[in-house]
């Protein structure tokens, strides 16, 4: 029982540390900016700007790819192909590359000069320097979050009941609607979560395809080159409180997913 | 009625050899066998889960061999049972009638219908995971039923229950054979295929090496197989007279 006092002690001053090292910039941030600074900050037509649009095109971009990345992950969780581990580490490379080199890979795609820039130009629309760019670089880094936490969730959905519901007289679709899609929504609910709230944190990729219109981390950036750390400051602090609200739903959903879990087996 | 012919599927080291049998209207078959003996797998071919190597299936005449599952005449219901765990018991005896798109009053009279039949309507609002076994086992075949399938497909219906509810769920079986529904009972147990069945099928190792009635299979004494699944045990057919 000593031996077991004394490691978790040690356990808990090396886990504080670490917890310390996460708090500590958090905290100092919120300290070093004072109440007027906030309300001068959320008065800033620019910031408040800023942040509406990094809500916005997030939350659409999280949507509308979505749609396809639902079924890619319920692909994923139902079969077994040759090649299917490549596919997935795929998936997750964007995620272990260094951002901005995700943003020179993506431009590489949507420039301009390139068959789908001249496309999108054929329409009128530019990705370079617009909000489909930015939801462009936010998606390439944020949505295997989606396309994991989905998988592992339709993995957790038994075969045997789309079978029931197929031998009831449910066609394929029917099935994924009412079978596994209520079944692992909680694990895609998470996803979603992750996959907003990475997009609204996304610099490197943004700042590579589109510098304006300013997402928020990009005007941090800016008000950080421009002014120093004094302006931007604010700015971040209230951007980061803005990215805890998301952060604190996603552990709540998470947690009660979990605890329904547990009841089910209970 | 339903006419297996020359089934095979191989699935990895196991293979279901050969199987060929028929199934009268009305007939209550049992296959017997051990683990590993190919039961389950017979059943979910007939059910279209698994696609044979090579034989053909036919209902009626008529070859359902490559039909898609929700065409086929057969209503499964699985050893774990797959009630769906997020529906309540309306919901999951609802299931199929909606899938058949029928009006919403012909599916409440349907589901109140079949919750009767089964003895389960006080528990039709109940969520399915708050339902004791044999009452999820009384669900099960509630809602297979109520998609009015040719034959029932039974996967070890009556392993996972108590001695108590395991005559309750027997009985009822029995009740619906007689009332003409044809039935495929898969099991382990020789008990269960004395008392339930009116043919009995024997595999062993992915072959069907008996099918016949149930009275000449269990007469039968020549049988090794039969000696393994009774523990040597011996069966007398009895009449009862009078409960005094």
């Amino acid at each position: 029982m000593a031996i077991k006092s004394t490691t978790y002690r040690v356990f808990a001053i090396l886990g504080g540390l670490v917890l310390l090292f996460i708090l500590a910039p958090l905290a100092g941030i919120f300290l070093k900016t004072s109440p007027t600074q906030y309300f001068e900050t959320i008065g800033d037509h620019e910031v408040t700007r800023s942040i509406g649009l990094t809500l916005m095109v997030s939350f659409f971009t999280t949507l509308v790819f979505s749609i396809g990345s639902v079924p890619l992950a319920y692909m994923l969780a139902r079969n077994s192909f040759r090649g299917k581990n490549l596919v997935q580490s795929l998936i997750d490379l964007p995620i272990v590359i260094p951002h901005s080199a995700a943003g020179i890979a993506l431009l590489g795609v949507v420039s301009r000069d390139t068959i789908l820039g001249k496309a999108a130009e054929s329409v009128g629309l530019d990705f370079v320097g617009h909000p489909l760019g930015i939801g462009l670089a936010m998606a390439f880094v944020s949505v295997p979050f989606l396309i994991q936490s989905a998988r592992n969730g339709f993995e957790q959905v038994p075969v045997r009941l789309e079978k029931a519901a197929m031998n009831l007289g449910a066609s394929g679709w029917r099935a994924f609607r009412t079978i596994s899609l209520p079944l692992a929504r909680k694990s895609i609910l998470t996803g979603l979560i992750m996959m907003f709230s990475r997009g609204l944190s996304e610099f490197g990729a943004v700042v590579i395809i589109a510098y304006y219109p300013m997402v928020t981390p990009v005007l941090i950036w800016d008000r950080f080159n421009a002014f120093g750390l004094k302006y931007a400051r604010p700015v971040a602090a209230l951007f980061i409180l803005v990215c805890l609200v998301f952060f604190v739903l996603l552990r709540i959903i998470a947690n009660k997913g979990a605890d329904d879990q547990a009841a089910k087996h209970n | 009625m339903i006419r297996l012919q020359n089934i095979t599927k191989r699935l990895g080291a196991f293979s279901l050899t050969d199987i060929t049998m028929n199934i009268r209207q009305g007939d209550y078959v049992v296959l017997l066998g051990d683990s590993g003996s190919g039961k389950t797998v017979l059943l979910e071919i007939l059910a279209g889960l698994i696609r044979p190597d090579q034989g053909e299936i036919f209902y009626q005449d008529r070859p359902i061999t490559h039909d898609p599952i929700r065409n086929r005449p057969f209503g499964i219901v699985f050893q774990d049972l797959a009630l769906f765990p997020h529906m309540t018991v309306h919901e999951n005896l609802a299931y199929p009638l909606k899938s058949k798109g029928l009006p919403k009053d012909e599916i409440q009279a349907e589901v109140l219908s079949q919750a009767g039949k089964f003895e389960i309507t006080h528990l039709l609002e109940r969520p399915i995971l708050g339902l004791s076994g044999g009452e999820r086992q009384r669900a099960a075949l509630a809602r297979t039923l109520a998609n009015n399938p040719a034959c029932l497909l039974l996967d070890e219906p009556l392993t996972a229950l108590d001695v108590r509810i395991r005559k309750e769920i027997g009985s009822l079986l029995q009740w619906l054979n007689r009332n003409g529904q044809t039935i495929i009972h898969v099991t382990h147990d020789y008990l269960e295929a004395v008392t339930q069945a009116s043919q009995i099928g024997l595999l062993e190792n992915g072959r069907l090496i008996r099918y016949g009635p149930a009275g000449e299979i269990l007469a039968d004494p020549s049988n090794p197989l039969k000696a393994h699944l009774t523990d040597i045990r011996n069966f007398l057919e009895v009449t009862l007279e009078s409960d005094r």
